[in-house]
């Protein structure tokens, strides 16, 4: 299934720009399409999470998109969104994704009107995260560095384990 | 003031009859508010029935959340005030709308302020600054609102 990419090329989720970065990158992305051809299910939901955060940002890609004086996604933003969907792990399921008014992308795992959790991220790799847990509830703010922050992946566990 | 009669006596059936001042005041607990949504990826899901928090963060540069309070109103009454003064001037095609009760805004320690400008239409203030607290305010209304479809 091929994905528009916005001009970001296959390599949307990295941000180095240097010759040796380059050649890095070609290393990993030959190493990932091999990895790709020998687990195509795995890789489908990648492929669809990586298709939703494009459609998403298209639509959001002008000011006012949402009728509430929006501000539109910036090539930043949708780079470190694609920098964070490869930290999620491909045992999860699949979320959904969404603008915020701020034009921050949003990954969403909805189990139910009080079972969910939004995590948007910004130009800057800055992570907004809210969960609802039942009654219990949990918020804050992370970067994106090397792994899923600690936060999200609790937030994670304890939303799949309830839905199991 | 003649002036003012002459004016009235001449253009009165033009002039734009005033807000109801009973829309000024303070929604009451039970008081139904209506939030117009236009994206199917980022305000609510279909798939789910369910809003989503997006569909009430606050606008990024007023962080104010415009809502319009639909006491008394049939539901196609409420889509064609969401077409009338929201989908029109923006140019986008209204999807659904979330409704909630005014009790829900105030249980999260938000306000209401009911400027009535449009008649009817009121914003939901005081939101923090911080982004993910304003997150976690939003999902909870979204968890308390239920989602109306256009057909």
């Amino acid at each position: 299934m091929p994905i528009p990419t916005l001009g970001l090329g296959p390599y949307a989720s990295d941000r180095a720009i240097s010759p040796e970065a380059q050649r890095l990158r070609n290393v990993h992305w030959k190493a990932r399409d091999a990895e790709r051809s020998q687990s195509v299910s795995i890789e489908e939901p990648y492929l669809r999470t990586a298709a939703a955060i494009v459609e998403a940002a298209q639509e959001a890609n002008r000011p006012n998109w949402d009728a509430h004086n929006g501000l539109p996604v910036t090539q930043g933003t949708l780079t470190q969104a694609f920098a964070l969907l490869d930290l999620l792990p491909s045992v999860l399921s699949e979320p959904e994704v969404a603008v915020h008014p701020d034009g921050e992308i949003a990954f969403e795992w909805m189990f139910g009107p009080r079972r969910f959790l939004s995590a948007s991220i910004n130009a800057s790799g800055r992570i907004s995260f809210a969960a609802l847990m039942g009654h219990s509830r949990l918020h804050g703010t992370e970067y994106l560095l090397d792994a899923l922050p600690e936060p999200l992946t609790y937030a994670l566990r304890q939303l799949h384990k309830a839905a199991a | 003031m003649r002036f003012l009669s002459l004016l009235r006596t001449l253009f009165g059936s033009s002039i734009k009859q005033r807000p109801d001042p009973e829309f000024a005041r303070l929604p009451e607990q039970e008081e139904p508010l209506s939030r117009f949504l236009f994206s199917t990826k980022s305000h609510f899901s279909i798939e789910k029935k369910l809003v989503k928090p997006g569909a009430f963060l606050p606008e990024p540069t007023t962080l104010e959340t415009s809502v319009f309070r639909t006491t008394g109103l049939l539901s196609s009454e409420i889509w064609a005030i969401g077409e009338r003064h929201v989908a029109k001037p923006s140019g986008r095609t209204l999807r659904a709308r979330a409704e909630l009760l005014a009790k829900s805004v105030y249980s999260v320690a938000l306000n209401i302020h009911p400027d009535n400008n449009p008649e009817r239409h009121a914003t939901i203030v005081g939101w923090p600054t911080e982004k993910n607290e304003q997150l976690m305010l939003a999902a909870q209304l979204a968890a308390e609102s239920a989602l109306n479809l256009r057909t």
